[in-house]
């Protein structure tokens, strides 16, 4: 079953009312739950509301990519120079050695690739132009 | 005169009838013989008349007739000349634009071809370029994986944290 755009609008709404000042309010989340799950289209409603939860947690939600293990005093470094920049609420440290070098720092749709897989990229991208 | 003309042997009686005679012969001639002969003779000199006017008139005829012929050759040949002059001033015209045409279409496909051959050029460079890309990025993954210690790790993410 297709969502129609009103419900869609109320839905936006219900992710928006479920913030203050960029935090989760887990409390009124739960309240949208349950209302949406009395819906029809409550398979769709709850997809949908849960999609939009998580791309506004992840306004406010640190991700730090490293080829190898942080330390916490890095880990701390990093998180308060980017709290200097955006709102942040969580981090979330991952180890990915496929980056093979450097840091990757995500939060929201910004990305901060400071990798050496990126360099590489870079410099792949540049021979091949 | 009866002495005169006894003299002479002519006897007046025979003389009459002699000239009655004479006058009663051509007076038959002239009635039966000159005018059916001189109808005749007026008539073939008419027929031949006739005919000498009508050669006159069919040799007329037949110089108008050659004059004719004679004048229209001479336009049937102004005419063919003409023709034949625009149709050689035709093929020198159709001759030449096959010419330009044909010059035309050389260039053409001198110019796509040239086209092509720098196409499949830039395309070759942009594929080897890509291989070589690929190559020096592979290279550079397996290098760098081993090369760099745990000091250089850390040292590349203070430098990041630093930029930051």
């Amino acid at each position: 079953m297709k969502l129609n755009k009103q419900l869609k609008k109320q839905i936006d709404l219900a992710v928006k009312a479920s913030f203050n000042n960029g935090k989760l309010n887990e409390k009124k989340a739960l309240e949208f739950l349950k209302l949406f799950k009395q819906l029809p289209e409550a398979i769709q409603a709850l997809s949908l509301y849960k999609k939009g939860l998580e791309r506004e947690l992840n306004k406010t939600t640190l991700v730090v990519e490293s080829a190898t293990p942080l330390s916490q005093g890095e880990i701390k470094k990093i998180s308060d120079k980017m709290k200097s920049l955006y709102t942040i609420y969580s981090i979330h440290h991952t180890i990915n050695p496929g980056l093979l070098g450097g840091l990757r720092v995500k939060i929201g749709d910004e990305i901060l690739d400071d990798s050496l897989e990126a360099k590489i990229k870079e410099i792949r991208s540049a021979i091949i132009i | 005169m009866e002495k005169i003309l006894s003299d002479f042997g002519v006897n007046p009686l025979l003389l009459a009838a002699q000239t009655a005679n004479f006058l009663v012969l051509l007076f038959i001639l002239k009635r039966f013989l000159y005018k059916p002969l001189l109808k005749v003779l007026e008539e073939r000199k008419e027929k031949i008349e006739q005919s000498l006017k009508q050669a006159e008139e069919i040799q007329e005829t037949l110089t108008k007739t050659e004059e004719e012929k004679e004048k229209k050759l001479a336009e049937a040949t102004t005419e063919a000349r003409g023709l034949i002059e625009e149709a050689t001033k035709n093929a020198n015209q159709i001759i030449a634009q096959a010419h330009t045409k044909a010059s035309k279409d050389i260039e053409e496909m001198l110019k796509k071809g040239q086209e092509q051959i720098k196409q499949e050029r830039l395309q070759m460079q942009q594929e080897l370029r890509g291989e070589l890309g690929d190559i020096v990025a592979l290279a550079m993954e397996k290098v760098t994986g081993k090369v760099l210690t745990e000091k250089d790790q850390k040292e590349l993410i203070a430098k990041t944290v630093k930029d930051l």
